[in-house]
């Protein structure tokens, strides 16, 4: 690693375990210099993960499109009179999900628009008939910003809907609704979006109630690089707090039908960028995921080797990065495990709790 | 351990060895600069472990001392800055007073030798910090300068016609009819004995700087110019005169001139020269840990630093064993020497694939493109107004190059070639006719029945530009047998592109892999190619793809993208000898061809206005086109300035990106 020059301090602290400043975060996002990024980021990961590349296999369950936010950078989303416009009931949930256990899924990852109309009993039906089709299957579900929208709706306090959900059979939250924490660039993408501090609380919450949960970061939009950065320190300060999350899932800006259209979409510099220096930066962290819908497939190969031990889902009905033109047409079970091993990585299938599952308890009979 | 010394001398003259050091050539040391005479002291005191010293002190000192080899500062004829600034002519200096600037050791010698052997006198000279100023004033008759110091003042004096100025080298040239050496690069002995490998590692990154240093001159006159305030074509004119070597004549000249110190009484023996072994002759403990031809990673990837060679088992080695950004590094190390200013800019060429034919009798099993001769449905030979139509869209986005591409139709010979291009060279001059791969030269030549040579004579005389590199595949023939029987052998292939650079016709050289070849294979394509370059030098250009199995009759799985980064390295590390690379957007996607241009790419490649054989594949899997426009965003957005190109990579225009659109 003696071509590290640009970086020779900052390697040093990361060979050392030493925490990066802010500083040094804003030195690695504005730098061009992918070799050195990739390299460090390449040698944290193997230090964290040795060859194995994680991934889950899992259906997504968008139950609703409607919603009331109104954010630029959505393409999917639907107002409640839009024709278009849909709700799924538990029976149909319920159908797709059996369905895709008998195909060896073993989880389910649920996200939804903020539907005003549906309420805390909808969700908990949805939850109590997966489990009861399909125990073994975890349910990872309900971003921050739909557990802060059922608790106003409800006029009960987030930790009680967390509390309700998780009886129902709740496994873990995703990531979702960070997009970016700094205040200007988040107000003009999702004025109407909860903030930061409250994103934060959420998953505080979430924690403390004994779920695990991951951390998104939506780049490529109006955000600065520095911005970029301030969004991993307060998810380190917040992990440092609570140590309850799992995965860190930087995601790309896709620029198709919704406001901010006339942005390009990220070059796969940024993309590489944004994932080495999230890896370096978030030392508190276990995992940094790579969704493949959201870049060029062989782009997932490359990822794999700046910081990136996780491949998300096989996700098959996602519909929200297709809507906003994700050219991505996804994988099978049996495609992930090949496109793993032809990067000379070991596969190790998991859920999102990262636990191995035993397959015969998924489907009840 | 504390780090190495290393010495080097504040002269212009050294910039070429010196200038990359630390920049384009890394080197963990501490760097001292001075004048030769400084350095010689500071040698002797042990205050530096590695430095420049003058040929004469190191003449001197030699049992003290560990030469190391390919590196001096040398003149080849005059030096113009070892100058002697005389009332007289040279024979009337007997007896008369010489001054001298302290700072270096060989020139104040070669004075005394030029006058005690050419001109039979015994000089009377002395030190004087003002030597110059001696002679203008009267005090001296003669004052003899050495490095910046000497070019000034012969342009201070350059009307005074009662000072006449001698160049000790010229004088020494056309006495001996031998160059000389004023400098060399040396390390202590003792500290070599306790570091062999540091003086090894100061030696090698010496060697890159220099030859950076020797492929960018204009660098080096920029830093020469802001240090000596000269003026650029004085400075041009004097680095032309100088060498960096140390191979014959050079040591030749060296060890005469050691002779005639000693003769002058200067020395006294013959020096005994201790060299630095190099890693391929006798053993030092550093060369036996790391024979080459079993060299680690490091070795093999300091070695082509150091400009040599990787052979095939080396390249098999890197490819298993290196880490993919050691190799990135590496490559794009080698990039920016190849193509200066490739670290800011990318090129990309306005270009049009014009598929004229579909009919091809070759059937080879990776094409999904073809059509059977007597496919009256699906074969198609496009007229002469339609390929007009396509290049007049071509050149009305400004496009420059267009490449005719087509299957290997038994009904066309030579004279249909000859007459497509006379009329789009005719209809379009302003359009390079970049077209006809070594299977279509060598169709042309089976069905007309003429040589390969008169084929692109003839192909020339009506207007060919250059050849493309295309239906390279896997140049093994052990892989051509497997997957495309009928085509064009390895040796046929470059009988085709060495005849067309015999004929001054520039050409590409390509490479599909993942055809179900070994890696060693891969690297005995690159090998092939390499070879053929140093006799011939017309290949221009080097463009990997991966292969598309899609619609084939070959299935084969996908190579990832994390390995197309590794052979875009490895080709760069390998090809020694061809000037630029490409990176491929059609089967590797915009975003890797981006990170590609960070790993040993320096160019985009073309647009592809239309390209439809690889598309045949139908592989979802490829991208679609990009438009100039997007080609100059996706460079732009890499942090690189787009450059448009023509096919002799000369610029056609320099974009700037709307970096307002670029998201960071």
């Amino acid at each position: 690693m003696n071509f590290i020059r640009e970086f020779k301090d900052i390697f040093e602290k990361v060979k050392a375990g030493t925490r990066l400043s802010r500083e040094d975060g804003e030195r690695l996002i504005r730098s061009k210099n992918l070799i050195e990024l990739g390299a460090m980021a390449d040698y944290v990961r193997r230090r964290m993960h040795g060859q194995k590349a994680h991934f889950t296999h899992s259906i997504n369950v968008n139950h609703t499109n409607v919603c009331v936010l109104t954010c630029k950078f959505c393409a999917w989303a639907k107002g409640k009179r839009d024709h278009d416009g849909y709700v799924l009931a538990a029976d149909e949930v319920e159908r797709r999900v059996r369905e895709a256990a008998g195909h060896g899924v073993w989880e389910v990852h649920i996200v939804g628009g903020l539907h005003a109309d549906l309420r805390m009993d909808y969700y908990e039906e949805m939850l109590r008939r997966i489990k009861k089709a399909c125990p073994g299957v975890l349910i990872q579900g309900f971003t921050a910003v739909e557990l802060d929208f059922y608790a106003r709706l409800e006029k009960i306090t987030v930790e009680e809907v967390i509390d309700r959900l998780i009886a129902a059979g709740l496994g873990g939250v995703p990531g979702g609704g960070a997009e970016i924490f700094a205040e200007r660039p988040r107000k003009l993408i999702c004025e109407s979006k909860i903030d930061a501090d409250r994103w934060l609380a959420v998953h505080r919450a979430v924690h403390r109630a004994g779920l695990r949960s991951n951390a998104t970061m939506l780049y490529g939009h109006l955000e600065t690089p520095e911005e970029r950065v301030d969004h991993l320190i307060r998810l380190r300060e917040a992990q440092d707090e609570t140590g309850g999350y799992l995965a860190f899932v930087p995601l790309a800006f896709q620029p198709e039908n919704n406001d901010l259209s006339y942005l390009p979409r990220t070059s796969g510099v940024t993309d590489l960028q944004v994932l080495a220096t999230s890896r370096l930066m978030l030392d508190n962290f276990p995992h940094i995921r790579q969704l493949w819908n959201y870049v060029d497939e062989k782009l997932i190969h490359a990822a794999l080797d700046f910081g990136v031990d996780d491949l998300g889902g096989t996700n098959y009905d996602e519909t929200i990065a297709k809507a906003a033109g994700s050219q991505e047409k996804g994988f099978t079970y049996d495609e992930l495990v090949a496109m793993i091993r032809a990067c000379g990585r070991e596969p190790v299938e998991v859920n999102s709790t990262y636990t191995p599952i035993r397959k015969e308890l998924l489907v009840a009979s | 351990m504390p780090r190495l010394r290393l010495g080097s001398i504040e002269f212009i003259n050294s910039l070429p060895v010196d200038l990359g050091l630390g920049g384009a050539s890394p080197l963990d040391a501490e760097i001292v600069r001075g004048t030769p005479s400084a350095l010689n002291d500071l040698m002797l005191a042990g205050s530096l472990d590695v430095s420049a010293v003058s040929a004469f002190w190191f003449a001197r000192h030699a049992a003290d001392l560990v030469l190391l080899p390919g590196l001096s500062i040398s003149s080849e004829s005059g030096v113009q800055s070892v100058l002697l600034f005389s009332r007289h002519p040279w024979k009337e200096l007997k007896g008369t007073r010489i001054t001298v600037t302290g700072k270096g050791r060989t020139t104040p010698a070669l004075l005394e030798i030029l006058c005690r052997f050419r001109y039979d006198f015994t000089p009377k000279v002395d030190y004087s910090p003002s030597a110059l100023e001696d002679v203008v004033k009267g005090r001296a008759s003669a004052a003899l300068l050495i490095g910046d110091e000497a070019l000034t003042a012969r342009r201070r004096f350059a009307g005074d016609e009662a000072l006449r100025v001698y160049d000790l080298a010229e004088e020494w040239k056309d006495w001996t009819g031998l160059p000389l050496v004023f400098a060399v690069w040396t390390a202590r002995r003792a500290y070599f004995n306790e570091h062999p490998s540091r003086v090894r590692e100061a030696h090698e990154a010496l060697l890159v700087s220099k030859r950076w240093g020797l492929e960018n001159p204009e660098a080096i006159l920029d830093a020469a110019e802001a240090r000596s305030g000269l003026p650029r074509e004085t400075l041009r004119s004097y680095f032309s005169g100088l060498s960096y070597g140390l191979g014959e004549p050079l040591r030749k000249g060296m060890l005469l001139y050691f002779d005639y110190a000693k003769k002058a009484g200067l020395l006294d023996r013959t020096p005994a020269i201790l060299e630095l072994p190099t890693a391929s002759a006798a053993p030092s403990p550093a060369a036996t840990a790391a024979p080459v031809a079993g060299g680690s990673v490091e070795s093999i990837l300091a070695k082509a630093l150091a400009g040599g060679r990787v052979t095939v088992e080396e390249g098999v080695k890197l490819y298993h064993e290196a880490n993919l950004f050691e190799l990135g590094a590496a490559a794009s190390e080698l990039c920016l020497r190849k193509n200066p200013g490739s670290d800011k800019k990318a090129t990309f060429v306005v270009d049009r694939n014009i598929n004229y034919t579909n009919i091809c009798y070759t059937y080879c099993k990776f094409c999904a493109f073809y059509r059977e001769p007597g496919d009256v449905k699906e074969g198609y030979l496009r007229s002469t107004q339609e390929i007009f139509d396509k290049i007049a869209e071509l050149v009305a986005i400004g496009g420059t190059q267009v490449l005719l591409q087509g299957g290997h139709n038994p009904q066309l010979g030579i004279e249909y070639y000859e007459d497509i291009v006379r009329r789009i060279r005719a209809k379009f001059p302003q359009v390079h006719v970049h077209s006809f791969s070594a299977s279509e030269t060598q169709h042309i030549s089976r069905v007309s029945k003429i040589s390969i040579r008169e084929v692109l004579e003839r192909l020339k005389a009506a207007g060919l530009n250059s050849l493309p590199g295309g239906g390279a595949e896997i140049l093994v023939d052990r892989v051509r047998q497997a997957v495309s029987p009928l085509k064009t052998k390895t040796a046929e292939y470059f009988e085709v592109h060495r005849t067309a650079h015999e004929l001054g016709l520039k050409s590409t050289s390509t490479m599909v892999y993942g055809l179900g070849e070994t890696i060693e294979e891969r690297m005995m394509h690159l090998d092939a190619y390499r070879t053929q370059q140093d006799k011939t030098g017309g290949f221009r250009a080097f463009i990997p793809w991966s292969f598309e199995s899609e619609s084939t009759e070959m299935k084969m799985p996908r190579r990832t993208g994390s390995e197309y980064l590794r052979m875009i390295a490895l080709c760069r590390i390998m090809l020694d000898n061809i000037q630029h690379l490409q990176a491929g957007w059609v089967t590797e996607g915009p975003k890797l061809s981006q990170v590609a241009l960070d790993f040993g790419a320096d160019d985009f490649g073309g647009i592809l206005m239309e390209e439809n054989v690889v598309s045949a594949t139908k592989s979802d899997k490829l991208y679609a086109g990009v438009t100039k426009e997007e080609a100059i965003r996706l460079i732009a957005e890499t942090g690189k300035t787009p450059v448009q190109r023509n096919t002799n990579y000369e610029t056609v225009k320099v974009h700037q990106a709307d970096t307002q659109l670029v998201a960071g």
